[in-house]
């Protein structure tokens, strides 16, 4: 019985690590783009298609405060690969709230337009 | 032609899959010492356990391969990579590694804490929200401008493009 669930943990590990390992060379070879990551649509009436593109900071600081929880996350795990980290309600609350921004962010663009035009 | 023949393609895995699994099977039910009992439930366990990785492999080697696309993975409707399903991706492969590392280590299920679970509501919630912006921003667009170009050629955020 212990060999039979040593072969379930392998058979996880190469399934799990085979997908990842996949997505992230794709992403790495530009298979999978990420061209256009931290653009954003923004209402546009002068545009023919009624949007247009634009940087979004929004987008900037939710790919950073993603990328850094997801960071933090991991070393946890491999630190203490015992039991999931304790993360604090801080750290979750900082997330959403930078998810909210984003999302805020977002729906301005897309309903409203530019806050420049809507000022005017 | 080329679907008849991915079909065929498709249907022999299948059988090599079954094949193999049932040999496993066998080969444990009659090989291996002890308690009858005993070796059914090692024979069952080990040939769904052999099956189970031989799906998850084939699956595995048609995205590799490029038979499955997922190019457009990240993809918005409009062409540029979406920050919402990026932070999703990465969430799912983050809480998906470590609950692999944690059964792995500890040989049992983990109890998940609820912050955790926040995590991965609040990064679904935020790819969830933004469809849902997205698709109001779609029909604003298509009510008070339907003459516009975006609804004739069917480019930008109003236009049909991929399904989500």
């Amino acid at each position: 019985m212990h060999s039979l669930a040593t072969v379930a943990r392998w058979e996880g590990v190469v399934l799990l690590g085979g997908f990842l390992g996949v997505v992230f060379w794709k992403l790495l070879t530009g298979s999978i783009p990420l061209a256009g990551l931290l653009d954003g649509d923004v209402r546009d009436s002068e545009s023919a298609h009624g949007f247009s593109s634009q940087a979004s900071a929004g987008r900037a600081q939710s790919l950073m405060v993603t990328l850094f929880v997801a960071m933090w996350y991991l070393l946890q795990v491999i630190h203490n690969p015992r039991e999931f980290p304790k993360l604090s309600d801080t750290l979750v609350g900082g997330l959403a709230g930078s998810q909210a921004l984003y999302l805020g962010g977002k729906a301005q663009a897309m309903f409203l337009g530019r806050l420049r035009n809507l000022l005017k | 032609m080329a679907n008849e023949e991915s079909e065929k393609g498709f249907l022999t895995m299948f059988l090599v899959m079954v094949v193999v699994t049932l040999a496993i099977a066998f080969g444990i039910a009659i090989w291996v010492p002890g308690d009858p009992m005993l070796k059914l439930r090692l024979a069952i366990t080990y040939g769904l356990l052999v099956l189970i990785f031989l799906f998850g492999f084939v699956i595995l080697a048609a995205i590799a391969s490029g038979k499955i696309d997922i190019t457009e993975l990240i993809e918005e409707e409009t062409g540029g990579a979406s920050t919402s399903r990026f932070q999703l991706l990465i969430f799912t492969f983050v809480i998906g590694l470590s609950f692999v590392l944690i059964v792995a280590c500890e040989c049992k299920f983990p109890d998940v804490p609820a912050n955790v679970l926040a995590l991965l509501g609040v990064s679904a919630s935020t790819y969830g929200v933004s469809k849902g912006i997205q698709a109001g921003a779609k029909n604003g667009s298509s009510t008070t401008d339907s003459s516009s170009t975006t609804q004739k050629d069917g480019s930008g955020p109003g236009g049909p493009g991929k399904t989500t």
